[in-house]
């Protein structure tokens, strides 16, 4: 590009500089030429005069002094044209003069003048011819001619001075041409390397804008495009920056697949989601990454229909995720359409659901039960069949003890809406663990005995009290060990043992010997209603509260309760309390 | 050139539709036993009747996925590695096809044993099918990776099932001596474990032709030991 610009211009300029110099060595040259022209002419004509002064016949004789005197080739020619004499040539052998235009012109007008290129001496002669006269008539021609060497070397001279001058002009010329193409292509440079770099993304720095030509508007506004471009991209950064805040933060689960079907990307909360169960699905299909039935199906219906769709999947087998989810698409260039996927956790609410409508069904079940069997006797007894008054007294035994059954249900739900409302009042005092377990072990000794269970008491002497409120401890032990006891079968252990762990925590723990708890089922121990064997547990009048009742009196004491369980090898249920600060 | 690059193309796709259509078959199986044992653990006899109603279904796609390969194999004569994919893609199908008729064989029979009083507690039982579980589900995702050492994992698993298949055995069979009532009820959890325990070797079936698929190197007959027993 610069070398291009460069023998351009060098090419105008020659072209300038030889156009110049020809016409100036035209002009010069057709001056000389006349001016030696005249004033040799006027010599030879002053000349001619003086030689016109004599007679034809002594002209003749004369003619080689003539010639040597003035220097030029003298020529007489008589009124024939019959030369008489010629100081260039004396062997009298020339044909007649008389049709030589110089002649012609001085027979007529007095004076003849020609230029000629003479054979004789190889250059151009001036050749000046008048008549000789004598009286009225004339009598022959004198011709003068000088040969024009003298403008041949002027003409030379002035070529040589000019090629002097051409060349140094040209050299002139190579260097402007140098200098201008450099200079006009230096700043073209420079938007051209700029250009380049913003191209490549790189967007700092102004270019540099300098002289006060068009280059410079030019460079203006490129710098004006890229100030512009510069604000256009900081814009859509931001625009980006703020979406990906926005997918990044948001608490759906959001997807994206490409055209092929393969997983673009995903969010952070989808990873959440996912990640442990599948790890990085990034660029796998929907099949290669999850393996769903429902998924696959929901998409394939997209795919199908090109409606957006909503359904509600199951993601894995254990701890498994219920995700509500919704696929739409994405518009984009043809044969590029995405597909996002957005998932709604809703796993905590389907289980909070399903709390909910077994709690209710549990409920009614529970309060059926013992209702039907109170509704039953008393119709029986109002009938007036029941005349043994002994069978009319075991009737109302049992629907006293029905009642019972209602009232216990009815109290242990008081107490656990109370401690959840936050009803209940505790008035925490120090309670030695010990002194709780002597008021409850005397309710429990008699079904001991029946089971013939072994019963441990390993509380070190040493333990400190805890803080707690004496009753809901008591309600609580009470609970756990009643299950211990109910669960376990005959000559079995029960095993009573506490400890303070090196941050203060005192930890109870009540193990038994008992069917244990399947592990799945651990983590709803505790739900109220809960039961990991309904039939059997009922049979032995629990309320299906027990558990959790306990729950929520460790907890409104800043505690916790872990059930470890193995299926067919016992339970231990620890209860954990936080150290009691001195009161 | 461009004719050809479309081709081939298509092609690929034809691959990617087979492999898309195992792992839907395979996630329909694996969700059929997860079903099953669902249906006897939860003495869900309707859950049961899904399991064997949805087995056409496999069975539907089972076919139409064999064709599918015949026909790459006939019309796109496939080499190296593709020959091996479309190949081993029928075994394991087929695979995947058996183990959904065990699945409904487990799911016939918990239908009669979810009509009689539970003969115990299922403890081995659901570990079992845990594994067998785990087991298509890693043979899947080795399909999907094409990860052997995963599916090298699954043949040495099978063993475990083996083992415990022979526990159940044992254990049922002291039931049965004590109490002959129990008989019935003992010979269908067997047949249910020793279900289990032909899915695990279908599974390890997968494995191994997942193996071949990568590395070209047939395992099928090379036996992993199991180490309980020889402990």
């Amino acid at each position: 590009m610069k070398n291009r610009l460069f023998f351009r211009t060098l090419a105008s300029y020659v072209v300038i500089v030889l156009l110049t110099f020809g016409m100036i060595y035209a002009l010069l040259s057709r001056q000389i030429r006349e001016t030696s022209l005249e004033r040799n002419e006027v010599t030879l004509t002053a000349y001619a005069h003086i030689i016109d002064l004599g007679t034809l016949s002594q002209v003749v004789l004369q003619v080689d002094d003539l010639a040597r005197i003035t220097g030029a080739r003298v020529t007489v020619v008589d009124a024939s044209g019959k030369v008489l004499a010629d100081s260039a040539r004396h062997d009298g052998i020339m044909q007649t003069h008389l049709d030589r235009p110089e002649i012609q012109e001085a027979r007529l007008r007095g004076k003849g003048r020609a230029v000629r290129y003479s054979q004789t001496l190889g250059v151009d002669m001036l050749y000046v011819a008048f008549p000789i006269r004598a009286g009225a008539g004339e009598t022959g021609f004198i011709r003068l001619a000088l040969p024009l060497t003298e403008v041949r070397t002027s003409l030379k001279n002035l070529q040589e001075s000019l090629l002097a001058t051409g060349l140094l002009a040209l050299a002139a010329s190579l260097f402007l041409a140098a200098f201008f193409s450099w200079r006009f292509a230096a700043p073209i440079r420079e938007m051209e390397l700029f250009t380049e770099r913003l191209r490549h993304g790189e967007l700092s720095g102004n270019l540099i804008v300098r002289g006060s030509d068009e280059m410079k508007l030019l460079g203006e506004n490129i710098n004006h495009l890229v100030e512009e471009l510069r604000g256009q991209v900081a814009e859509l950064r931001d625009e980006r920056a703020k979406l990906i805040a926005t997918f990044a933060g948001m608490s759906e689960g959001v997807m994206l697949l490409d055209a092929g079907g393969r997983i673009e990307g995903y969010n952070r909360a989808f990873r959440s989601m996912i990640a442990e169960r599948y790890g990085d699905v990034t660029g796998k299909t929907l099949m290669e990454a999850f393996r769903n039935i429902d998924l696959q199906n929901l998409f394939e219906e997209f795919r199908k229909t090109n409606e957006p769709q909503t359904g509600e999947l199951i993601l894995g087998t254990q701890h498994s995720l219920v995700l509500d989810v919704s696929i739409d698409p994405v518009q984009g260039d043809p044969g590029e359409e995405k597909t996002v996927f957005v998932f709604h956790d809703v796993t905590r609410m389907k289980r909070l659901e399903q709390m909910r409508i077994d709690f209710v069904a549990n409920m009614a079940h529970e309060i059926r039960t013992p209702l039907t069997a109170i509704l039953g006797f008393v119709e029986t007894l109002r009938s007036g069949d029941v005349e043994d008054p002994e069978q009319a007294a075991r009737f109302l035994a049992i629907i006293e003890e029905q009642a019972r059954r209602l009232n216990r249900l009815l109290d242990d739900l008081m107490t656990l809406s109370n401690i959840e409302l936050g009803e209940t009042r505790f008035s925490f005092e120090e309670v030695p663990l010990g002194e709780a377990l002597d008021q409850i072990l005397p309710m429990l000794e008699e079904r001991i005995r029946q089971k013939r269970l072994t019963l441990n008491r390993e509380i070190p002497p040493e333990m400190s009290p805890l803080r707690a409120d004496r009753d809901r401890l008591v309600q609580a032990l009470l609970n756990v060990l009643d299950n211990a006891v109910k669960f376990t079968p005959e000559e079995g252990k029960i095993r009573i043992s506490a400890e303070t762990d090196a941050t203060g925590w005192t930890i109870v723990r009540i193990s038994d010997t008992g069917i244990g708890i399947p592990e799945g089922e651990i983590s709803r121990i505790g739900e109220r209603f809960y039961r990991v064997d309904r039939t059997r547990s009922r049979e032995m009048g629990g309320t299906g509260l027990g558990l959790s009742i306990v729950k929520h009196i460790v907890a409104a004491h800043g505690g916790s309760m872990l059930i470890d369980s193995r299926l067919g090898h016992g339970t231990t249920v620890s209860l954990r309390f936080p150290p009691s600060l001195p009161l | 050139m461009e004719e050809k690059r479309h081709t081939s193309t298509h092609y690929e796709r034809e691959l990617r539709e087979v492999k898309e259509g195992l792992l839907y078959i395979g996630a329909l199986t694996e969700k059929a036993i997860e079903q099953a044992m669902g249906a006897l653990l939860e003495r869900d006899s309707l859950l049961a009747r899904r399991v064997i109603a949805e087995d056409d279904r496999i069975d539907a796609l089972d076919m139409e996925l064999e064709e599918k390969c015949i026909r790459l194999l006939a019309l796109r004569q496939p080499a190296a590695k593709d020959l091996r994919f479309i190949t081993t893609s029928i075994k394991i199908n087929g695979h995947l096809e058996r183990i959904g008729d065990m699945a409904v064989n487990i799911a016939q029979k918990a239908i009669i044993l979810n009509d009689e009083p539970q003969l115990k507690p299922y403890i081995d039982l659901p570990r079992m099918a845990e594994i067998t579980r785990r087991m298509i589900q890693k043979s899947l995702d080795a399909l999907v990776r094409e990860d052997c050492p995963l599916a090298e994992e699954v043949r040495q698993e099978e063993s475990a099932v083996d083992c415990l298949n022979d526990q159940i055995f044992r254990e049922l069979l002291t039931f049965m001596m004590e109490d002959p009532r129990t008989i019935h009820r003992a010979l269908l959890i067997m047949q249910i474990s020793k279900n289990l325990e032909r899915i695990a070797d279908h599974a390890k079936g997968v494995a191994d032709m997942v193996i071949y698929m990568v590395t070209g190197q047939s395992v099928r007959h090379q036996i992993p030991q199991c180490p309980d027993r020889n402990g």
